[in-house]
C-alpha cells in the first residue's frame, strides 16, 4: 500500500468529486491524516453554503412568476368556455327570432283576393275618406272611373 | 470521501417532458410543478452568484418568468434543470454587468457567529478551540469564493452550492467537461489553501 500522504492536487480532485488512482484512493481510505484534511475542507465548504429559502418565499416567487408569465389556471377553463357559449347564444338569438318571424307562411290566395277587392273599388276612395274624395274629385263616381285595369 | 452528492432528479424525465408540453399550452399546474421541481437550485445559484445588494427573490422570479416565456425555445435535448439553471446564471451575469460591480453579495449575514451554517460545525460539548477554527475556516471559504475569477466562481457555486455534477456544469456554462475540471481544480486549490491556513 502507498505510504506517502495525498498530494494537494489529489486532495483537490477528491474534494471536487473527481477520481484519483486506485493506490491514492486506498491510501485516503485508511490514512487518518489525509481523511482529516479532506473532511476539514469539505466540511467548511458545506457550511459556507447559505441556508435555502423557506417554503413561503419559494411559493411567493413561483406564484408571482406564474401570474406575470400569464399561465392560465386550469380550473377556470370550463367556466370560460361556458361563458363564451352563453354569450354566443345571446348574441345570435335576435337573428334567429327575426328569421323565424319572416319565415311565417303566407296565404297567397287570400292576399290576392284582398288586392282584387281594393282594385275593384275606386283606387282613390279606397285610400282616402269620402270627404277628401269629394274635395279633390267632385265628379268622381264609381261608374265613370271604373277600375284601373 | 469528500465528493458532493449529485442532485437527484425531482421528477422523472418522462413526467417532466409531459409537464413541459402542458406548460407550453399555458397549463398553470404543469408550469408550477416544473418550477417547484427546480426552484431550490435556482435559488442557490442566485443566492451565491448575484452581486451585493441584489434581491434574490426578485431574481428567482425573473428567472422563472424567462423560463416560462421561453418554453417554446426549450428543445428538450438537454435537461430542463440545466436549461433553467443556465437562465439563472445568465441573469446573474446580466445583473453584474448592469451594476458594474466586482464585489459579490456578502455571504456572511450580519454577525458571522450567528449564522446557522457555521453553527453546525460545532456540536454540543465540542472543543471551543476547534469550534473557533471551524468558524474561521468557513469565513475563509466565503472570502476566497468572492475573490475567485468569474468562471471559477460559477463552477464552484454550481458544484458545491447547486450540487450539479461536472457534466451538468459543462452544459449550463456551455463549456466542455475538461474545462470544468480545470476551473474547479483551481478554485478548490485556492479555497483549500485558505482553509488549511485557518485550521492548521
Amino acid at each position: 500500500m502507498r505510504q506517502e500522504h495525498l498530494s494537494g492536487h489529489e486532495l483537490d480532485v477528491l474534494i471536487g468529486g473527481g477520481a484519483v488512482e486506485e493506490a491514492s484512493r486506498e491510501h485516503a481510505a485508511s490514512c487518518l491524516h489525509c481523511q482529516a484534511r479532506l473532511e476539514a475542507v469539505a466540511e467548511a465548504i458545506r457550511a459556507s453554503r447559505l441556508p435555502g429559502p423557506d417554503e413561503a418565499v419559494r411559493e411567493r416567487a413561483r406564484e408571482a412568476a406564474l401570474e406575470v408569465a400569464g399561465q392560465r389556471r386550469r380550473p377556470a377553463t370550463p367556466w370560460l368556455w361556458a361563458a363564451a357559449a352563453a354569450l354566443a347564444v345571446a348574441a345570435l338569438s335576435p337573428f334567429a327570432l327575426r328569421s323565424n318571424h319572416s319565415a311565417a307562411p303566407v296565404d297567397a290566395t287570400k292576399v290576392l283576393a284582398q288586392v282584387n277587392t281594393v282594385l275593384d273599388q275606386d283606387p282613390v276612395t279606397s285610400v282616402f275618406s269620402s270627404d277628401v274624395v269629394s274635395v279633390i274629385a267632385p265628379n268622381a263616381d264609381g261608374s265613370e272611373e271604373g277600375s284601373t285595369s | 470521501m469528500a465528493s458532493v452528492a449529485r442532485t437527484e432528479l425531482p421528477v422523472e424525465p418522462d413526467e417532466e417532458e409531459k409537464l413541459v408540453v402542458l406548460a407550453r399550452r399555458g397549463d398553470r399546474a404543469a408550469a408550477a410543478s416544473l418550477l417547484t421541481a427546480h426552484e431550490l437550485v435556482v435559488f442557490r445559484v442566485c443566492q451565491h452568484l448575484l452581486p451585493a445588494g441584489e434581491d434574490v427573490e426578485a431574481a428567482v422570479q425573473e428567472t422563472f418568468v424567462r423560463a416560462l416565456r421561453g418554453l417554446a425555445r426549450y428543445s428538450g435535448k438537454g435537461s430542463f434543470a440545466g436549461w433553467i439553471t443556465t437562465i439563472a446564471v445568465n441573469l446573474c451575469r446580466d445583473r453584474l454587468r448592469r451594476r458594474r460591480v466586482l464585489s459579490f453579495r456578502p455571504l456572511e449575514s450580519g454577525d458571522d457567529d450567528e449564522a446557522d451554517p457555521i453553527a453546525v460545525l460545532a456540536s454540543p460539548g465540542a472543543d471551543p478551540e476547534r469550534e473557533v477554527m471551524g468558524r474561521e475556516a468557513v469565513r475563509a471559504v466565503r472570502r476566497e469564493f468572492r475573490a475567485l475569477p468569474r468562471r471559477q466562481r460559477e463552477v464552484f457555486a454550481l458544484r458545491f452550492y447547486a450540487e450539479l455534477d461536472l457534466e451538468g456544469i459543462a452544459a449550463v456554462l456551455g463549456i466542455d467537461v475538461g474545462s470544468v475540471k480545470t476551473h474547479l481544480h483551481r478554485a478548490v486549490r485556492r479555497v483549500r489553501e485558505r482553509v488549511e491556513e485557518a485550521r492548521p
